[in-house]
Formats: C-alpha cells, sequence, structure tokens
C-alpha cells in the first residue's frame, strides 16, 4: 500500500480481481528502449508516447508490438494524441499485421514510480475510446537511473476503472457496504490499478534475443581507417606486435584509436585477435548469466524454506488443523507464515519429483558426459592446430621473403633485411 | 511523460549510432562515393530493434515469403574519433535503424513490390516526418526465404538492381526463419548487386564472397555454409556471381542491454536446465563437416601455389584469396570450439549444482508460475 504520497489516480481496491491477464513480449519492450535511446541521443523534447497492439482474447491480453506516436500539448498543457495521425498508423499497423491479428490494447509512456498522475489522463481517455479494457504500460526512468539490485523490469502495466469516489477509501471489496439508493447519482472517476504480468517469449524470440545479447557490439561509430590497416600483411605484425598492449588497452577508457577499434568492432572479422576477446567476452557473459540465475534459483529456494522453518510449532507438530494454525499465524502479525495445504502440497511435489530426477544409470550417465569432455576437447586442439598451421604458414612466408632478399646479394639493402629477419624471428616466436 | 533532463539514459560514444545528422547524411549523398566504388558498402548494422522486427515477421509469415523495408542511414566511418594518415580509404557502412512491414503477400519466388506496397509506403514514409521521432530514409528491403537459405533469386538480384539504380544507397537484407529455428542463431544475409558493366570474374577482396572461384562460386554464408537446397540450387547458381555478401552485424543501446540483462534473469529457470551441447549437437556437426570440406580444399590451394612458385603476379593474388580462406577457417573454428566449451561449462555447472557429480537438473516442480 503506498502510504508515503498517495497518489489519487492509483485505486485503492485490493489489487486486481478482474482477472485481466497480461502476457508481455520482448519487442515492445525493445522498441521503447530504441525510442528512448534515439529522442535521447536526438535531444526530443517532445513527449514519449506510443501505442501497444497484442492479441486479446477475452481475459488474457497479448502485447506483440508497438509503435511511437505523435504528440501534441493541448489548450491545457497536457499531451494529447494527434487523432488523424494515430488513426491512420493504427490503420497501417492492422493491414500488415495479420497472422495473427493485432489490435490495439493500450498505450505507453514515462511514468514516474508513484503511479499515473493527471498528465496521463488526456491520452488514456482517448485510448478507452477505441478499447475499453487498453492498459498503460508505465516506463520508470527511475529504475533505469537508479536502479535498485534485484529490480525487476522498470515498467509497470496498469489497468483502468471507473470507481466510485467515495466508499473506495475503506471497505473496499469488504461485505458490508450499505445498500445505495439506486437514484443517488455516484461520482466516477478514472482509477489506475497494477496489473501483475507475466514476459512470454516465442521460439524466434528468443533465438533473435540471445543474438542481440551475444553480439558484445555497441553502437559505436567505428573507425574504419584501423580494419584497412589490418587487412595489409605488414601491419599485421604491427598488430601482433601489440597483442598485449591491445589487450590492455581495451580494458581501459582511454580514447586513444586503439582502444576505440579494440572495444567498438570486438567482432571486426579481419582482427584475429579481437576474434578471441570476442569469444571471451561471450563466455564472460555466459557466465554472468548462469550466475545471475543461480542466485536467482537460491532466492526462491530460500523462499521456500523460510517459510517451512516459519510455520507455527504447533501445526508442525500435528496439533493444530491447518485453518485454526493458518488463524493463529495471521494474528501473530509475521511471525509465522500462514499454512495453507495447497501450498505444502506443491513443495511436497517438489521434493519428490527431485528424487525421481535422479537418474538410474549414473554409469551411463558419467561415461556420456565423459565423452561429452572429450568432445569437446577435442574441438579446442582441432581449432589450437589449425591456427598453429596458419601461424607456421605465416613463418614460412616470411621465411621465403627473408631467403628471397638475402639471395639477391647484387642489390644489398641492409635495413630491409634486418627489419624482415626481425619480423620473421617474431613469427616463429609465435607458434 | 517527456524525457528528463539527463545525459544518462543513453551514451553520446557508445549509442552514437542511434543520433541521426541529417547534415552529414546528405552531405554523403551528394558524394556517392559508391557510384566510383561497387565494393564501397563492406558492412551492414542493423540494431536490435530492426532485428527483432525481421525476424518476427520472417517467422510469422510460416512458408510464404514476407517482405519489408529499412530505415537508415549511411555511414563512411571518416568521421568519429581520429583518423589515420591518410594512407587508407574509408569504406561504408549502412547503418539500419528500424524495419517495417510491407502489405505484400510472396509466393514462391515472386517478392515484387506492388501498387499497394507503393501507397504503404508512402503513407508510411508521411506519418514518419509527421511524428519527427524518425527521420531517416528508406536505405534497403528485406525478405525471407524459409528454409532455402540466404542468397539472392534471380528476381531478387533484378529487384535489387533497380533499387540501386534509382535508390542507392540500398541494400537488400534475406532472413531465413526456418534455419533460425533450426540451428539456433539468426540466418541473415546482406547484398548488394553489381552493376551490369562490371565484370565478376576478379576475385573480391573481401574473402567473403568468392564471386567467380568457380568452385560452386556465389555466397558464402554467415556460418560459412553454402548449402542450397537442390530445387533452388540452378536458380542460386545462375546468379551468384552478380552479387556480393556484405558482413553483418547488429549493435545494441546500452539501455537495450540493461534492459535483455534483466528480462534474461526471467529466463532463468530455462538457463540453468539446457544443456547446449544437446541442443546445438546437429549445427555443431554440419560446422565440423563443412570445416573439414574447406580445410581440405585449402590444403589442396596451398600445395598447388607452392608447387607453381610463389612469386608472380598469379601466385600472389591466389597467396591472397589463399590468406583469406585460411583467416575465416581458423575463425570459423575458433568460434566453434568456443561454443563447444561454453557449452560443456554450462553442463559442468549443472552437475555440480545439482548432482553429487554426476546427477541431471531436476524439473522444477513447484507449481508456481512466473518464474
Amino acid at each position: 500500500m503506498a502510504d508515503q504520497l498517495v497518489n489519487d489516480l492509483l485505486s485503492t481496491q485490493k489489487s486486481s480481481d478482474s482477472g485481466l491477464q497480461v502476457a508481455l513480449h520482448p519487442l515492445p519492450i525493445l522498441e521503447i528502449s530504441d525510442y528512448i535511446t534515439r529522442g535521447s541521443q536526438r535531444g526530443q523534447k517532445g513527449a514519449i508516447v506510443g501505442a501497444l497492439l497484442g492479441q486479446q482474447n477475452g481475459r488474457e491480453i497479448t502485447v506483440e508490438h508497438s509503435f511511437s506516436c505523435k504528440s501534441e500539448k493541448n489548450a491545457q498543457g497536457f499531451y494529447e494524441l494527434d487523432e488523424a495521425w494515430f488513426l491512420a498508423r493504427l490503420e497501417q499497423m492492422k493491414l500488415v499485421q495479420k497472422a495473427p491479428p493485432l489490435e490495439l490494447v493500450g498505450w505507453y509512456s514515462l511514468v514516474p514510480k508513484t503511479g499515473p498522475s493527471p498528465v496521463h489522463l488526456p491520452i488514456h481517455k482517448q485510448i478507452i475510446a477505441q478499447n475499453e479494457s487498453a492498459i498503460l504500460l508505465g516506463f520508470h526512468v527511475e529504475g533505469v537511473l537508479h536502479p535498485v539490485a534485484g529490480d525487476p523490469l522498470p515498467l509497470t502495466i496498469y489497468e483502468s476503472n471507473m470507481e466510485a469516489d467515495d466508499s473506495s477509501k475503506e471497505d473496499a471489496g469488504s461485505e458490508d457496504k450499505e445498500m445505495k439508493d439506486s437514484e443517488a447519482p455516484v461520482k466516477t472517476s478514472l482509477k489506475f490499478r497494477e496489473l501483475p504480468y507475466t514476459t512470454e517469449t516465442g521460439e524466434a524470440e528468443m533465438i533473435a534475443m540471445q543474438f542481440i545479447r551475444e553480439g558484445g557490439a555497441h553502437a559505436t561509430i567505428v573507425d574504419d581507417a584501423e580494419k584497412r590497416i589490418l587487412e595489409q600483411f605488414d601491419k599485421k605484425v604491427a598488430v601482433d606486435d601489440g597483442k598485449g598492449k591491445r589487450r590492455a588497452v581495451s580494458q581501459q577508457e582511454s580514447k586513444s584509436k586503439a582502444a576505440e577499434a579494440a572495444t567498438a568492432t570486438p567482432s571486426s572479422p579481419t582482427d584475429k585477435d579481437a576474434n578471441l576477446t570476442k569469444a571471451e567476452a561471450e563466455y564472460m557473459s555466459a557466465l554472468q548469466a548462469k550466475f545471475n540465475a543461480i542466485k536467482m534459483m537460491k532466492s526462491r529456494v530460500d523462499l521456500i524454506v523460510a517459510y517451512l522453518s516459519q510455520l507455527p510449532p504447533d501445526f508442525v507438530a500435528g496439533k493444530l488443523t491447518t485453518p485454526a494454525a493458518a488463524e493463529l499465524a495471521r494474528a501473530s502479525g509475521g511471525t509465522y507464515t500462514v499454512p495453507s495445504n495447497n501450498i505444502l502440497r506443491q513443495i511436497q511435489a517438489l521434493v519428490t519429483n527431485i528424487e525421481l530426477a535422479t537418474p538410474a544409470h549414473q554409469e551411463t550417465l558419467e561415461k556420456e558426459i565423459l565423452q561429452e569432455t572429450n568432445d569437446v576437447n577435442l574441438v579446442s586442439l582441432i581449432a589450437n592446430l589449425l591456427s598453429s598451421a596458419n601461424e607456421v604458414r605465416e613463418a614460412a612466408k616470411k621465411f621465403a621473403v627473408v631467403e628471397a632478399a638475402k639471395s639477391q646479394r647484387s642489390r644489398p639493402l641492409p635495413n630491409f633485411d634486418t627489419s624482415l629477419i626481425s619480423e620473421y624471428s617474431r613469427g616463429i616466436e609465435l607458434i | 511523460m517527456e524525457l528528463p533532463a539527463t545525459d544518462r539514459l543513453s551514451d553520446p560514444q557508445r549509442d552514437a549510432l542511434y543520433n541521426y545528422d541529417a547534415a552529414s547524411n546528405n552531405a554523403i549523398g551528394s558524394k556517392k562515393p559508391w557510384q566510383k566504388d561497387v565494393h564501397y558498402f563492406k558492412t551492414v548494422r542493423i540494431s536490435a530493434v530492426a532485428l527483432m522486427k525481421m525476424v518476427m515477421h520472417a517467422r510469422s509469415g510460416g512458408a510464404l515469403e514476407v517482405m519489408g523495408l529499412m530505415q537508415g542511414y549511411v555511414t563512411d566511418n571518416s568521421s568519429g574519433g581520429s583518423s589515420s594518415a591518410g594512407s587508407s580509404t574509408p569504406g561504408g557502412t549502412l547503418v539500419v535503424t528500424d524495419a517495417f512491414r510491407l502489405p505484400v503477400e510472396g509466393t514462391e519466388t515472386r517478392v515484387n513490390a506492388q501498387d499497394d506496397a507503393n501507397e504503404y509506403l508512402v503513407e508510411y514514409l508521411r506519418l514518419c516526418r509527421e511524428e519527427g521521432s524518425r527521420e531517416e530514409n528508406v536505405i534497403g528491403w528485406y525478405h525471407s526465404h524459409p528454409g532455402y537459405g540466404c542468397w539472392l533469386s534471380g528476381i531478387d538480384v533484378s529487384t535489387q538492381h533497380l533499387q540501386q539504380s534509382f535508390n542507392d544507397p540500398f541494400v537488400a537484407v534475406v532472413i531465413d526463419p526456418d534455419r533460425t529455428i533450426s540451428a539456433n542463431k539468426v540466418e541473415i544475409g546482406a547484398f548488394r548487386t553489381y552493376p551490369e558493366s562490371h565484370k565478376a570474374a576478379a576475385p573480391s577482396t573481401t574473402g567473403e564472397a568468392s564471386a567467380g572461384s568457380g568452385s560452386g562460386g556465389g555466397v558464402v554464408g554467415q556460418d560459412g555454409s553454402q548449402s542450397v537446397p537442390v530445387a533452388k540450387a540452378e536458380d542460386f547458381g545462375a546468379h551468384a556471381s552478380k552479387y556480393y555478401a556484405l558482413e553483418v552485424e547488429h549493435f545494441k543501446s546500452t539501455l537495450d542491454s540493461r534492459l535483455l540483462e534483466l528480462l534474461w534473469n526471467k529466463y532463468w529457470v530455462q538457463t540453468l536446465a539446457q544443456n547446449p551441447l544437446i541442443t546445438n549437437r546437429d549445427y555443431a556437426s554440419s560446422q565440423m563437416a563443412d570445416l573439414g570440406v574447406r580445410v581440405h580444399e585449402a590444403a589442396g590451394l596451398v600445395s598447388r601455389t607452392s608447387r607453381g612458385g610463389g612469386q608472380g603476379a598469379a601466385g600472389a593474388v591466389s597467396a591472397k584469396g589463399m590468406n583469406a580462406a585460411m583467416e575465416k577457417i581458423v575463425r570459423d573454428v575458433n568460434q566453434v570450439a568456443a561454443k563447444e566449451r561454453a557449452g560443456l561449462m554450462a553442463a559442468e555447472v549443472k552437475t555440480k549444482l545439482f548432482g553429487d557429480g554426476t546427477g541431471n537438473a531436476p524439473a522444477c516442480g513447484c507449481g508456481r508460475g512466473g518464474h
């Protein structure tokens, strides 16, 4: 319950029993983020407002697509959508989104964590006119600027309802309401309510997201000149020469060209060195993902353990029935957790399933794991072999050049010679 | 509702591509360096949003080809950061910042824009200009080849050729949604056609396309494999020398990275439970087999050129092509090895976490949703 700043627009009724279920797909999130980044880079002055498209089947809403919208300040200084523009664009979207057919399900904007404020009302009313159960997706910029560890996505989905003004303060949803005179006019106003949502991802979306995540490339302007240098045979030595240097530089925030190239083109094809870095970067992000996943699992497991360990002891000893123990727990005001047969049954199922998942044939499993490990190591060795073979070729090429130069005793070019010899020896070192 | 007045939402250096400088874009537009150099454009950089939209569009089409357009701009990479001592010429990059669908139904290989599409396009761009947040021009088109790989068919080549004549700079992007799913990574390629007068017999210097190399020629996909189904092979082979492939990179903003990280944490169950070694087994095997063939070819090439003597212009040229081929092989094999190592790491994490050194991951049996 928001007790600090009471937002009049937030409903004080208990959280949504309307049964609306929202499934959010990753594309709208990316689109909003793209809009914000674009706006921030290009100095956008207007409002960040857009429409959400999805499917609505009864109480289930999916949010699959989105597009930014043109808005202007109206006479009162609040933002409103340009109706003509909006309807035209909506028609276009409907025309191309046919499989599956998408419709307008809501809109998004920047919303403070405290919830929607009167500035959001005019547009919301415009959207409601199109779809009565439209939702508002509020993006919390503070969540991005001041992230709290363990923050879920910095967005909240609100649904709106017209609610009666007076009785909404206390006793909301309780049984004993005064029977109102049907003739007495009831003042209603628009109130928002937070709606829990799930994130859903299709197979293709998951693959695209993984692809996007893995490419470590940031949107820096790549200085192509560096790439060109790398393509030329002579300068490759410079790269190898600076191998140690290059790596070190890429970790610093220096503005030198080498650093820019190293950090900005981790996927540059002609830079053999950067390839390693990219693989390492991918490895690291995979490790990070695993770490986060394990942390998440641990927190969930801890939650279950905490729940179990704080059950009322009488209940655990079997002296109380579940409803009685539930009463006791609620009355204890937080010391004990409320036992519920449903939850306990699920925990029991979890424990049983863990035992079931232990494989019957340990040796076969171990053998297979060993095989996998061997295969992977084999592939690594092959990779090393090929790299070495390539480097031998390089060294041999330089050797051939040196030999050719040496054999031309009629035109001695001492400088030429020594430089090549040093390159040649460096090449040999690399193997 | 407006953006807060902070510069911490996006990083001017790391999100530089999201900015759009109409003035410099017009400058490049009037210089038209791509007219002098048919290989001017070497790279396409696609934003996360555009990529996601295109992949989803391709997937939603099922077995039908779908088509759309992309918005963006070109850079010549000579701006930003100190330029080197002027010996190198800047190359061209096409930056794709957004993509949108066209209401065109593709049937087999007939993916042409028709009047409907033109109307849609004009209206779409008009609305974009009115809205004002995206001023970029149309920079290319994309379409899907469900199941038969990323390359340009005869019709695609003529379409792209036309576009390059009138609407340059323009790039063609092809996505294969079926192979994306089966290979577990996005199958995408970007191409530009040569003008009619260009003699495509000369081997390209990028090493990406082997136009005119003779050995089945044509375009190498992102992963190096060249498997085109027999039914389409003729169409593929007939036109393969008329275009070249560009390197496809993708980028995302700092905000994108953060949000994706948060989103990814919601998939923690799958992260822990999956075994990428098994999921990618088919793909990795096909990769290794393909690499084997290429190593064999390269070995043959090496012995031939070494016997013919390494000197002389011809030797130098083929040596250079060989260098590039070797480089590519080494890169690809390193990539496969890296993926395998990552998969092994995942498997090891699982065993350590869930077993006493031997168990597999149990299914999460707690019936709570939303995690």
